[in-house]
């Protein structure tokens, strides 16, 4: 019997040793005016035991930091790509200027360094940057390239919540990878993983003090929906989606989470024991196909030994408590104001179309097409868009540039779930479902940049399940004449400036061409009074391609850098 | 029918994402090299050689740079049993400045290459193996006055820890030195893709 007692005590100690789970990485926080991004393609040791795997890290091995960005505030953004191939940085959930979006258009060469920057007009929220070129989307996520953006403004600060990140406030990004024999990631012909990988950490788990705690959550798979729950079901509250805080929490025990979408919710601990131990589980048994992640198969392409099945999505550990932690769930949050299908003035539906057989999955029987523009709205207007899918897939509907408000699903406003009530920029669809959103198109008109919509899916995406939409003003602006426009000093040290100063604003974009050839600089839409920084580049001649705003003509002229 | 119709969904398009594709038995056709550190070379160039261990490699991938020094010691192992070892960059150098042939020489200089490094400018070389990632391992080995590609795959199976690798390459080219088939003739490549040029 001892000896019995002995073994028992032998094997838990070594499962202590041999800890079944790794504590997540938290992504360190970063809060500045002007962000230097650097991809990189890299390592990490993701898997247990044998070879590393290849990644893509931004300014590390593996996603990326989380950006603070302040509401009404100027941000920077100098993105230096130094993958072997192309890529762009989409700031997902962003209200910004298209050409700032990062979305396909915004291709950054291998080697160059892109620089939009915009006035932060997003309310306190959870928000993310991806890739998004146009193809090769699933590849370089599922390889790690991205980060969260937590947006800060005065409205959230003053409501009563846990807001000091890694100790009462953590992001989470829930995803999955499938890995061949030589730990790599599978990406060709793999829509869901076999493992977990939290904030690029496998077998998760994640120490929680003991009190009111706030987790970030975001969807980052391929494909695969999260019906989420605590294991021992216990109520948590929402109180923010996709675009910022809710009007009040809302208090549920399971929340679905679609590929692209955040929820943050509130989850109290403090009274659990320390020590004690609970999990994030996705309670995905028992889904029908159609269910991203419902289908039986293990194996195949759309196989996954997760699929179908209730599993750990991240383990909780609870610890002791931080000083002074914050208490009470508050019972009201905003007083946010939402568009009704009533203002609309404008009314769009989009249906899901192809599936069948070999044909992949579209927007109105149009796959994506870089030169069409799919739809051409009217700045300021006020528009409702109905997307219906009567195939046999569910999908995650994804729109650049605006939060929108869902009024209706199925047509009803009773059918639109408690979590999903505030500003939005994804949603569910499932099958046999349509589903309505009111959006106002403010701010940036640019009718020859595209903002795009589509399914966030990474294959359905990268397959063609996007379309692209112009916002446009009719009001006109005056051609460049080419003679108006010099640089100087020339040879320059370290900053270009360009001599016409009435030139601010009609300059769409600005390039920095080596004598190679190879793109190092691209700024769109410039602020010219600031000069351009070139202090960064080698002594050499460049050219520099102005694009005229108003013709889309490109000027070329040439500089000495010392 | 339906779970049917969902498993044939994507598949035409995926297929054209295969990476790895099979080129064991190819003959290889003898093919002019341009080495940053041993002038230009052909196979005739190895009067001794019964093989190369061709290893398609570049400057920027953070996995190929784990095997520089591996790659010498292979070459100090087999070179004086006729098997070299040939180490070819076939990234597009127009695209990725780090690749050019400047950058090559530095760094076969920085690290000591006793093996060739080779610049595939036209990518001709890669194409033949159809290669898909660096570093990527293949053995050619001379039958008969012609050569054949008698493993393909992956140096080993452990980037930073070469002690706890298995040598999948230095095991194919000691079976093949003793006569014998490759036991393991085929593994998984991995590390940085390598993308090609469109005509």
């Amino acid at each position: 019997m001892k000896s019995r007692i002995l073994l028992f005590s032998l094997f838990l100690l070594s499962l202590k040793s041999f800890g079944q789970y790794n504590e997540i990485w938290i992504p360190g926080l970063e809060d500045a005016s002007t962000y230097n991004l650097n991809v990189y393609d890299t390592l990490k040791q993701l898997r247990p035991t044998g070879n590393q795997t290849v990644t893509i890290g931004v300014n590390g091995d593996f996603w990326g930091p989380t950006l603070v960005l302040h509401k009404g505030q100027d941000v920077h953004m100098n993105v230096t790509n130094h993958l072997n191939d192309s890529t762009t940085v989409h700031w997902h959930g962003m209200h910004l200027p298209a050409v700032m979006d990062g979305g396909p258009h915004q291709v950054i060469p291998p080697g160059a360094t892109w620089q939009p920057y915009w006035n932060v007009s997003n309310r306190a929220g959870t928000y993310w940057y991806h890739p998004h070129l146009h193809t090769m989307t699933t590849e370089q996520l599922m390889k790690g390239m991205g980060g969260f953006i937590i947006v800060q403004d005065d409205e959230e600060a003053a409501m009563n919540l846990p807001r000091t990140y890694g100790a009462d406030d953590f992001p989470i990004a829930l995803s999955s990878r499938k890995y061949t024999a030589a730990n790599q990631i599978v990406i060709a012909n793999a829509a869901y993983g076999d493992y977990m990988l939290v904030n690029g950490t496998s077998s998760p788990q994640l120490t929680l003090p003991k009190q009111l705690v706030r987790l970030r959550i975001l969807n980052v798979e391929n494909e695969r929906g999260y019906n989420l729950g605590f294991s021992d079901n216990r109520n948590f509250y929402i109180i923010a989606n996709d675009g910022g805080m809710l009007n009040a929490p809302v208090q549920v025990n399971r929340v679905k989470l679609m590929v692209g979408e955040r929820i943050e919710i509130l989850v109290d601990l403090s009274g659990d024991a320390v020590g004690s131990s609970l999990d994030l589980t996705a309670y995905n048994s028992g889904f029908a196909l159609g269910f991203p992640g419902g289908e039986p198969n293990t194996s195949g392409v759309f196989g996954s030994l997760l699929n179908n099945s209730d599993f750990v999505a991240l383990h909780l550990v609870v610890a002791n408590p931080t000083a002074n932690p914050v208490v009470g769930i508050p019972s009201s949050l905003s007083n946010e104001v939402y568009w009704t299908a009533n203002d609309a003035t404008v009314s769009r539906s989009i249906a899901v179309t192809g599936g069948q057989g070999p044909v992949p999955f579209t927007f109105d029987n149009t796959g994506f097409n870089m030169t069409t523009i799919n739809k051409t709205v009217n700045l300021d207007a006020i528009e409702k868009w109905t997307v219906t899918n009567n195939q046999i897939f569910g999908h995650a509907f994804h729109i650049h540039d605006v939060e929108f408000k869902i009024v209706a699903r199925n047509g009803s406003a009773a059918n639109v779930g408690a979590h999903e009530q505030g500003w939005k920029d994804v949603f569910y669809l499932p099958v046999n479902e349509s589903v309505t959103f009111v959006a106002k198109f403010n701010d940036y008109a640019d009718a020859e940049h595209p903002f795009m919509y589509h399914c966030h899916f990474g294959l359905h995406e990268d397959a063609g399940m996007m379309g692209q939409f112009v916002v446009v003003n009719n009001v006109g602006t005056e051609e460049i004449n080419e003679s108006e426009i010099s640089l100087y000093p020339n040879p320059t040290q370290e900053l270009l400036h360009i001599s016409n100063a009435n030139l601010n604003g009609r300059i769409y974009y600005v390039t920095v061409l080596n004598e190679m050839g190879r793109t190092v600089m691209m700024l769109p839409s410039p602020d010219l009074s600031r000069g351009i920084d070139v202090s960064h580049l080698s002594a050499g001649i460049y050219l520099v391609q102005l694009t005229d705003k108003a013709s889309k003509k490109i000027i070329v002229k040439k500089f000495i850098k010392e | 029918m339906k779970r049917v119709l969902a498993i044939f969904l994507f598949l035409p398009f995926l297929l054209q994402a295969q990476t790895e594709v099979s080129v064991l038995g190819k003959e290889i056709l003898p093919f002019e090299m341009h080495s940053v550190n041993k002038g230009n070379l052909n196979f005739n160039s190895f009067p001794n050689a019964k093989g190369f261990a061709v290893i398609f490699f570049c400057n920027h991938c953070p996995m190929a740079k784990l095997y520089d020094k591996r790659m010498q010691e292979l070459d100090q192992k087999f070179a004086v049993q006729g098997v070299h070892v040939l180490a070819i960059n076939p990234m597009d150098s127009l695209v990725y400045e780090e690749e050019n042939w400047k950058e090559m020489v530095k760094r076969a200089s920085r690290n000591k290459f006793v093996v060739p490094y080779v610049q595939d400018g036209s990518q001709e070389i890669a194409k033949q193996f159809q290669a898909q990632h660096t570093p990527q391992a293949y053995v050619v080995w001379k039958e008969e006055g012609r050569w054949f590609v008698r493993y393909e795959g992956s140096f080993d199976d452990n980037g930073e820890h070469p002690d706890s690798a298995t040598p999948f390459l230095a095991n194919a080219i000691s079976d093949l030195l003793e006569g014998k088939p490759v036991t393991a003739p085929q593994t998984e490549s991995f590390g940085c893709r390598i993308f090609y040029r469109k005509k």
